[in-house]
């Protein structure tokens, strides 16, 4: 067939388009990855014992600001990296500066007023050893549906895409982690709790320029 | 593009033709010495074109969309080319005789693939494509409604467009629809 057919085939075929595609695909799949990704929670973990208490406090919701702006900042990624010759804003990158800074700041500012034999206690807390590892855990189901539903959209610089699905998946499910884990230092959040979150996000660079290819 | 993205097929029509000459000088450049790659590749890049323009941001502008899919498209060929010339050493490959570049060379043939179709999406292709059949008559003739006449269509392309990925095309072959 000749590309002058293929062009008249192809105008047949033309059907108006709805608007929103990426937004409403990455949302509904995402979505779908949070659930099974609180699932596995529910059936491997206990939640912690002092949920409803802890709540009512500010550590609490600490957690939860600064993991969901990481889950923020990778869709706000994802979004243009899904499309062809999509360019993320440098918005973005100052969201993630701003979550990292205040949070370096919120951790300096407990340490410098912690007694100071306590210091590497408030770092390490009990939990350090397995804190990154169970966010990529609980971030693996999140993974593959936020990879899937970029690889069914059309992204174009596939490493890029592949970290901001990544960071996607381990900003949620670091969320999710939080649902369990009691830990509430500023230090202990940013090491241990970034560190899930960005190796979710290195997993994604590497996965995505073999996963995210499409025809 | 916005008016082809609101369903006018004319317009449709219009963009791509306008983008093909353009696609093509932008291939032959960078895949001189093959115009049929080349024209290959001006193909598949239409055809994702169309079935990507949902992804396409009503706010930016067009071009750079364009040659992002162009450039993707380049870069997957090399891959791919590099792995067909290892396998092309190991069978004692023919040599290729020259070809001179227009929009009938492309070396996949389409046509080809059009085939492998399912019958009826052939039969449907082939009085919308070649008898030039409106959709209505289309329909009429098989018995089918407007809008399953359509659903068939993009089904079709979607088809072929997965036989092109999966490279199933014999080269060299010839065989019109």
């Amino acid at each position: 067939m000749n590309t002058d057919d293929l062009i008249a085939l192809l105008a047949q075929d033309t059907r108006p388009v709805r608007t929103g595609l990426v937004l409403r695909r990455l949302a509904t799949f995402t979505a779908a990855g949070l659930c099974a990704s609180l699932l596995l929670l529910l059936a491997w973990l206990p939640l912690r014992p002092d949920l409803q208490t802890a709540m009512h406090g500010a550590s609490f919701w600490m957690k939860a600001v600064y993991t969901l702006a990481f889950a923020g900042v990778g869709g706000l990624a994802l979004d243009p990296l899904s499309r062809p010759g999509g360019r993320v804003s440098m918005r973005v990158a100052g969201l993630f500066a701003l979550a990292v800074g205040l949070m370096a700041g919120a951790a300096a500012l407990d340490l410098w007023g912690a007694d100071p034999d306590r210091r590497v206690a408030r770092w390490l807390g009990d939990s350090s050893e397995v804190c990154s590892l169970r966010i990529v855990a609980l971030a693996v189901p999140l993974l593959i549906m936020t990879l899937t539903a970029t690889h069914s959209l059309a992204p174009t610089r596939l490493r890029p895409a592949g970290a901001a699905a990544g960071l996607l998946a381990g900003g949620l499910s670091a969320a999710v982690y939080a649902l369990h884990c009691p830990e509430g230092a500023p230090a202990f959040i940013l090491c241990w709790y970034s560190l899930g979150m960005l190796a979710c996000a290195g997993i994604g660079a590497l996965l995505g320029p073999v996963v995210l290819r499409w025809r | 593009m916005l008016a082809g993205l609101g369903g006018d097929a004319a317009a449709h029509a219009r963009l791509l033709a306008a983008l093909a000459p353009r696609l093509r000088a932008y291939f032959a450049r960078r895949m001189g010495a093959d115009p049929g790659a080349a024209e290959d590749l001006v193909q598949e890049t239409l055809l994702a074109i169309h079935l990507k323009r949902g992804l396409y941001d009503r706010t930016q502008p067009l071009m750079p969309w364009v040659l992002a899919i162009a450039r993707y498209k380049l870069v997957d060929a090399w891959r791919r080319s590099g792995r067909r010339r290892m396998e092309s050493l190991d069978d004692g490959a023919e040599l290729v005789a020259e070809e001179t570049a227009d929009a009938t060379m492309a070396r996949r043939d389409l046509g080809v693939l059009l085939t492998r179709l399912p019958r009826r999406q052939q039969a449907l292709l082939r009085d919308v494509r070649i008898e030039g059949l409106s959709m209505a008559e289309a329909a009429e003739r098989h018995g089918l409604s407007v809008a399953a006449v359509k659903v068939t269509l993009h089904r079709s392309l979607k088809a072929l467009q997965a036989m092109v990925d999966r490279g199933r095309s014999p080269s060299g072959e010839e065989v019109e629809p």
